[in-house]
């Protein structure tokens, strides 16, 4: 289901409009940005937590030249499903 | 840091920031995860602007051994869920280490390559070093206050204490210290409690009092007894960092220069700007910004005296101010925007505070390369002009300008190697 679809199917769902539906989702995905930003994890219930986490540096093999690389340590978001859901979605 | 947002946070703020109802935004967030929650049932990808992609991989099943009994058990296949970021979430989050890349590790780096590698680029420490020295060398009081400063943890009086020594000169021509109109209207965004205090000051009784408790050990403060209105607060704790405080700093050195409106102007839009930044980022920049300072000064102190705006950029120069030195710190003239590199901030992260994008770090590197000899390493406090965005057709949301960019920050990169 792509962004679009998403939209409009919670639009009609509420009986509100796509731009309010798209306001409201912007401002999700800010309150995701700004928090996962500061390292808080944002949990959502019934649905998941998005936690962000460190990664460390470290040395790859690149796959096809064979050289070694070393990676720079990142902040990656993870995505843990809640029990409800996964035991839906098994 | 390591909070849980719960979801009545989430609801809170998005009400706060889309001005919306709470109940409403409560409904659309269930509506929202329940409309994602049934598509994944339902075996559907479901992509999320701004937030990522949530998709259901299927797992196969497979066989293993219990720990207890040591059985061969197999486990069966089911589905599970993965998340994928959205870019714009994903950069945001890794902002702090955006500037790395991953590099290719030579297995044949002798010490001697090493070595010549250190030679080159001479290390922070020899920088900050250096210029520790330059600054005992100085008999100048500038630098007597900063450290005290510079720890505390607000940052507003930072442009002060360069200005500071300038006032002694001053204060003798100060005859009426008119708190003069034309700057009332003048927007001081920085400084909340100083709109509101300013109202008070007509009342304000005995201005010339001087005042007895504060300590000597204060020199900023020398300017108060002149600047009348600020005696309705007085403020005996030197390491109290209040909001009355950051009123005294304020106001006196602006009566004590009696500015041009030049100045005044070019005062709040400055720190405006550096307002938006994060509290860790204002750490690193202020102290960028001081030794920024301090170089231009020593730098000017050198050329000659009667060419005060030979820095360029760096001076806002004026005629009642016969010290153009002690006046560097607000130095921005209205569309030139100039900043400092430091330890924290390099040049792709100046381009994605600017442009939206680190890869435009080509640009400002392209306008800076008389000062910047290798893009990998400028030393901090090092002050770079950041172009505006038009003249290299900077788009951050355009793939084809940050495609060039790329190209362009590949070819440089290769470049220096070679």
């Amino acid at each position: 289901m792509e962004n679009k679809k998403l939209v409009e199917t919670v639009a009609t769902n509420l009986g509100r409009t796509t731009e309010d539906v798209n306001k409201l989702l912007e401002a999700l995905a800010n309150v995701l940005r700004t928090r996962c930003s500061e390292l808080d994890s944002v949990f959502v219930p019934g649905f998941g937590t998005f936690e962000p986490k460190k990664r460390n540096e470290r040395v790859m093999v690149h796959p096809s030249s064979g050289k070694r690389m070393l990676v720079p340590p990142k902040v990656v978001v993870g995505f843990k499903v809640s029990r409800v859901l996964k035991a839906k979605l098994k | 840091m390591n909070n849980k947002i719960t979801f009545v946070e989430i609801v809170d703020t998005i009400a706060e920031s889309t001005s919306t109802s709470k109940r409403v935004c409560e409904l659309f967030l269930r509506e929202l995860f329940s409309t994602i929650s049934q598509a994944l049932i339902d075996g559907e990808t479901v992509k999320v602007k701004g937030i990522g992609t949530f998709k259901v991989v299927k797992v196969k099943p497979r066989k293993s051994v219990d720990v207890s009994t040591g059985e061969a058990i197999s486990i069966s296949g089911h589905s599970k869920m993965s998340f994928t970021p959205d870019k714009s979430l994903a950069d945001a989050v890794n902002q702090p280490f955006a500037q790395f890349e991953s590099v290719f590790l030579d297995d044949a780096m002798t010490d001697e390559q090493l070595a010549d590698i250190d030679k080159q680029y001479p290390s922070l420490f020899d920088e900050e070093s250096q210029q520790d020295l330059e600054q005992a060398k100085d008999t100048d009081p500038v630098q007597e206050p900063e450290p005290a400063l510079e720890k505390e943890p607000e940052h507003e009086p930072e442009p002060d204490p360069v200005q500071e020594p300038d006032k002694p000169h001053r204060m003798p021509a100060m005859a009426v210290p008119v708190p003069d109109p034309d700057s009332k209207p003048e927007p001081e965004p920085d400084v909340e409690s100083h709109n509101v205090v300013l109202p008070v000051e007509p009342s304000t009784p005995a201005p010339q009092e001087p005042e007895p408790s504060k300590p000597a050990s204060r020199p900023m403060l020398v300017g108060i007894p002149i600047d009348g209105p600020s005696q309705p607060v007085p403020e005996p704790e030197p390491e109290e960092e209040t909001a009355a405080d950051d009123y005294f700093y304020r106001p006196a050195p602006r009566n004590a220069y009696t500015p041009t409106r030049e100045q005044l102007e070019s005062r709040p839009r400055k720190h405006g700007g550096l307002q938006g930044l994060g509290g860790k980022q204002w750490l690193g920049v202020a102290i960028g910004i001081l030794i920024g300072c301090l170089l231009t000064w020593l730098l000017m102190r050198t050329c000659d005296r009667t060419e005060p705006s030979m820095a360029g950029k760096a001076v806002v120069a004026t005629d009642t101010v016969p010290f153009a030195d002690t006046v560097v710190v607000d130095a921005e003239k209205p569309d030139v925007i100039t900043e400092t590199v430091t330890t924290q901030v390099v040049l792709s992260t100046l381009a994605a505070k600017h442009y939206g994008s680190q890869w435009f770090w080509v640009y400002i590197y392209e306008e800076n390369k008389d000062i910047i000899d290798n893009p990998d390493n400028v030393p901090p406090g090092t002050k770079v002009v950041i172009p505006p965005a038009e003249k290299y057709g900077i788009d951050a949301k355009d793939p084809k300008s940050i495609k060039k960019a790329q190209r362009r920050s590949w070819e440089i990169l290769t470049q220096g190697k070679r």
